[in-house]
């Protein structure tokens, strides 16, 4: 079974989401795998949503541009909105809860999620602005197309070297995270290692893509909880 | 000028030829059109100036579209307007050579309106030569944007109106203005005092292109006897008594000497 | 196969930019228009530190005349645009061709007609293989797929632009300059300083070792026979293309219905035709990468073994006049065409694509 995943980034313009597509197809280039990248640009990139797509597959690729992808990592609500439903059946997305109303996301057993509190898990790490990063993290950690140190060694390429190591912490703090959602299987944790600020976290429904071997069984989310959390912020 | 010859018993001295860089044929242009004498003025230059083997020129659509039958140098043909731009090209791949454009008034202040101002804005190291007969020429006598308030062309029989045609353009002080412009002025083809002026200014602005400075340009009020309906000495007239007062004489703009600003018009008028 | 390790991550457009200027480009005249403004801003740093000179224009107008001038004196120069620009350039294009200038324009074609989008489309097609402005001519068009092809393709643009004297048209469009892929660059070229020199405009010596008459680059040519002769001259220069046509096989040694489908449509289609394979079905695809000359002869072989033609584009259909043309003898095409304003998916190509298959 040859290696392949396509993923569209999605968040507003600002957020970082076109370096994070870069910079997970410098990771997919370093490992040998074919790789595309497409933006969304132009009129677009002003203030609008901002979304990239990435493929990354063993063997050549055809469309750089996929209407139904496998894989999503969701910023913000708008982009929930368009991309949730074109999201394939058995496809993950990771979400950026700090932002989404967990209840938005969709229910059943199409698709599955991995909620991550990225705003929080930012401040947390000392990088208020590492919210992509922490996305991408989750990603790479939830998906396990590439490796995680693949990516740390990509950052240079596309950030300055003085912001590098604060990123390297971001990776792994969503990663850690993203890994921890999967192997959680009660309902409600102990308060997380960060501060008071993030209060329980929600569990997502979790299996990848291409590890069939990680199973969790499915929990209720703490709503209240993530309720009160997103709705601390913007 | 070469000495006297003798030759069985006739004394003969040259006191009249014509530049080397001008070909040895007849022109085209109609009888009393000026473009003869601006085309020798620009030869007579190339050779004083020694500039004609490592000059090349850019011509235009008008009249002078045969240029390059007359003047002796490496010539493109450019289409309407488009002078400017293909001499900025010119120019930029070979900055070493002499790059001059000769333009007519239709040519360069309607279609080619937007190419002469930003080459000039800038300051293309380049020589404009623009022939201003207030008409088009070649295409039978059309208003031009040089054509004067009350002036009757093909396009405004009943002579050019301000409220409808809007008021001729001064060219010279328009360029005058732009940044990358050296030296600017006006001269006239309509006495041999003016003529001799005239050849004055194109020199200055072939200096600020050789001198590695910046955009010459200068405009010559020039007749057009055919589509003025004019015999060649009236058409003179007209140039001294109805075109300079409203397309003074001077310099607008002299970057050349010590960098003093452009003056106003020697008229008084801006 | 390349070295991966010495692969460069960028956009078509930059692709391009980098073939140009490794293939000695030198001057490069542009203005902004999305989507292809990656390829001025590129050069507006990198032609400049490799000692050439940028111009960004004050239109494309000016910026196709300002190509005129620098081809006319033996310089590699480029200008790039898009859709609506490249209607501007149109009478400078002739006037190149007529007046045998060498060349190179990029369009990164975009949805039109009018102002259009600024997504991807085909609908320049007409323009780019049928000359395009006013008159006889053609142009060389090459019509990349990858962002790999995009560099070879222009890194390969300027010889063939000198060998013919005549602008040559690198057509890509929104997907393929926006689209980050990895290519392999080349080793730059050393450009003849005497490239050109029997026709340039250099300066005419009166004496000495390179003595000659002033030469005159026109187009205009009013004396009896003049213009009948050049448009001759012209076309003989366009017929020897023809040992120049360049395209792609898929799988079409044994397909029943053949796919064709050029630049980022053409490898949207393989992915719909490799998932059809696999499938077991027998169609295969023909990716033209030279539109003018037009792969006339090889799928006019292809017709006449029998096979059958779907041609997909992203416009209302003017490859597939082409397509006709070429295999009229033997078979027709249909044809499935994208809307320019829409956006290609293999998922939408595979339907018609066993439709047509299954038509007799």
């Amino acid at each position: 079974m040859k290696r392949y995943i396509d993923v569209i980034m999605a968040g507003f313009g600002g957020q970082g989401v076109l370096l994070i597509g870069n910079l997970l197809a410098y990771a997919g280039m370093r490992e040998k795998l074919n790789v595309t990248y497409i933006p969304v640009y132009g009129v677009e990139m002003r203030g609008g949503t901002a979304n990239c797509t990435v493929v990354l597959s063993e063997e050549e690729i055809g469309s750089p541009i996929i209407e139904r992808p496998l894989s999503l990592i969701v910023m913000n609500r708008p982009s929930l909105d368009k991309f949730q439903p074109r999201l394939k059946n058995g496809g993950i997305q990771i979400v950026n809860s700090s932002l989404v109303d967990p209840k938005l996301v969709e229910k059943g057993n199409r698709i599955r999620t991995v909620l991550v509190p990225a705003n929080e898990l930012a401040d947390t790490v000392g990088n208020a602005r590492a919210v992509n990063t922490i996305m991408l993290g989750a990603y790479v950690a939830a998906t396990g197309m590439v490796k995680l140190e693949t990516v740390e060694g990509c950052l240079s390429a596309v950030m300055p070297p003085k912001i590098v190591p604060l990123n390297i912490t971001a990776l792994r703090a969503g990663a850690q995270y993203a890994l921890e959602q999967l192997k959680a299987s009660a309902p409600v944790k102990a308060a997380a290692k960060a501060p008071a600020k993030a209060a329980a976290k929600p569990a997502a429904k979790k299996k990848t893509a291409t590890r069939p071997a990680v199973k969790a069984a499915p929990t209720a989310a703490p709503k209240a909880a993530a309720k009160k959390k997103s709705a601390g912020k913007k | 000028m070469s000495k006297p010859t003798q030759a069985a018993g006739v004394t003969e001295e040259l006191v009249f030829t014509r530049p080397d860089s001008l070909a040895d044929r007849a022109t085209h242009y109609c009888p009393g059109c000026h473009h003869g004498i601006a085309h020798r003025m620009v030869a007579e230059l190339l050779d004083e100036m020694q500039l004609t083997e490592n000059t090349i020129a850019v011509s235009a659509i008008g009249c002078s579209v045969f240029l390059y039958n007359y003047i002796k140098v490496d010539t493109v043909e450019a289409p309407h307007g488009r002078a400017p731009a293909v001499a900025t090209g010119v120019k930029r791949a070979r900055p070493d050579k002499f790059v001059f454009t000769y333009q007519g008034d239709g040519d360069l202040a309607s279609i080619g309106m937007a190419e002469i101002m930003h080459a000039a804005n800038r300051g293309e190291r380049m020589s404009v030569v623009f022939v201003n007969n207030t008409v088009y020429g070649m295409t039978g006598g059309q208003m031009a944007p040089t054509t004067l308030i009350g002036q009757k062309t093909t396009t405004c029989p009943g002579g050019r109106c301000k409220d409808r045609e809007g008021a001729p353009i001064r060219m010279a002080e328009l360029i005058a203005q732009l940044g990358g412009t050296v030296f600017c002025a006006r001269g006239s083809l309509d006495s041999v005092k003016n003529i001799r002026q005239a050849k004055k200014y194109l020199r200055q602005a072939f200096e600020a292109q050789t001198s590695g400075q910046g955009f010459g340009f200068v405009e010559l009020l020039s007749g057009c006897p055919t589509n003025w309906r004019m015999t060649p000495v009236a058409a003179n007239k007209r140039i001294t008594e109805e075109m300079i007062p409203y397309f003074p004489l001077g310099v607008y703009k002299d970057l050349t000497a010590d960098g003093t600003c452009g003056s106003m018009a020697p008229g008084g008028e801006k | 196969m390349a070295d991966k390790k010495e692969r460069l991550f960028v956009k078509g457009n930059e692709a391009i930019a980098m073939g140009a200027l490794a293939a000695g480009c030198r001057c490069f005249f542009g203005y902004p228009i999305t989507p292809q403004n990656d390829i001025p801003e590129f050069m507006s740093k990198a032609i400049v530190e490799a000692g050439g000179e940028f111009v960004q224009a004050e239109s494309e107008v000016a910026a196709a005349n300002m190509l005129l001038g620098a081809g006319a004196c033996g310089i590699r120069a480029m200008t790039s645009s898009s859709s609506p620009g490249m209607s501007l350039k149109q009478e400078a294009i002739s006037y190149m061709a007529g007046s045998e200038i060498p060349a190179v324009i990029v369009n990164m074609n975009r949805g039109g007609p009018g102002l259009g989008d600024i997504g991807p489309s085909q609908g320049d097609y007409f323009q780019s293989t049928r000359g395009g402005g006013h008159g006889d001519y053609r142009l060389l068009v090459l019509a990349p797929a990858s962002a790999q092809e995009a560099y070879d393709m222009t890194f390969d643009a300027f010889d063939l632009a000198f060998a013919s004297k005549n602008p040559v048209l690198i057509l890509g469009d929104a997907i393929i300059g926006q689209m980050k892929e990895p290519i392999t660059p080349r080793a730059p070229k050393k450009v003849d300083p005497a490239e050109g020199a029997d026709w340039r405009l250099i300066g005419a010596p009166s004496k000495g070792k390179g003595a000659r008459p002033h030469r005159i680059i026109k187009s205009l040519f009013l004396m009896d026979g003049e213009l009948a002769g050049q448009n001759k001259k012209l076309q003989a220069k366009y017929d020897a293309w023809k040992s120049l046509v360049d395209f792609e096989t898929y799988e079409v040694k044994d397909a029943d219905l053949v796919v064709v489908a050029y630049g980022s449509i053409g490898r949207i289609a393989k992915n719909a035709v490799r998932a059809l394979r696999a499938k077991g079905k027998k169609v295969g695809l023909f990716r033209p990468k030279t539109l003018y000359p037009f792969p006339e002869k090889a799928l006019e072989k292809l017709a006449k073994a029998g096979k059958r033609f779907l041609t997909i584009e992203h416009n209302l259909g003017q490859m597939v006049e082409d397509v006709r043309l070429s295999v009229r003898k033997h078979a027709d095409s249909d044809l499935f065409c994208v809307y320019p304003g829409n956006m290609p998916s293999p998922d939408d190509f595979e339907a018609p694509i066993l439709r047509a298959l299954g038509r007799k």
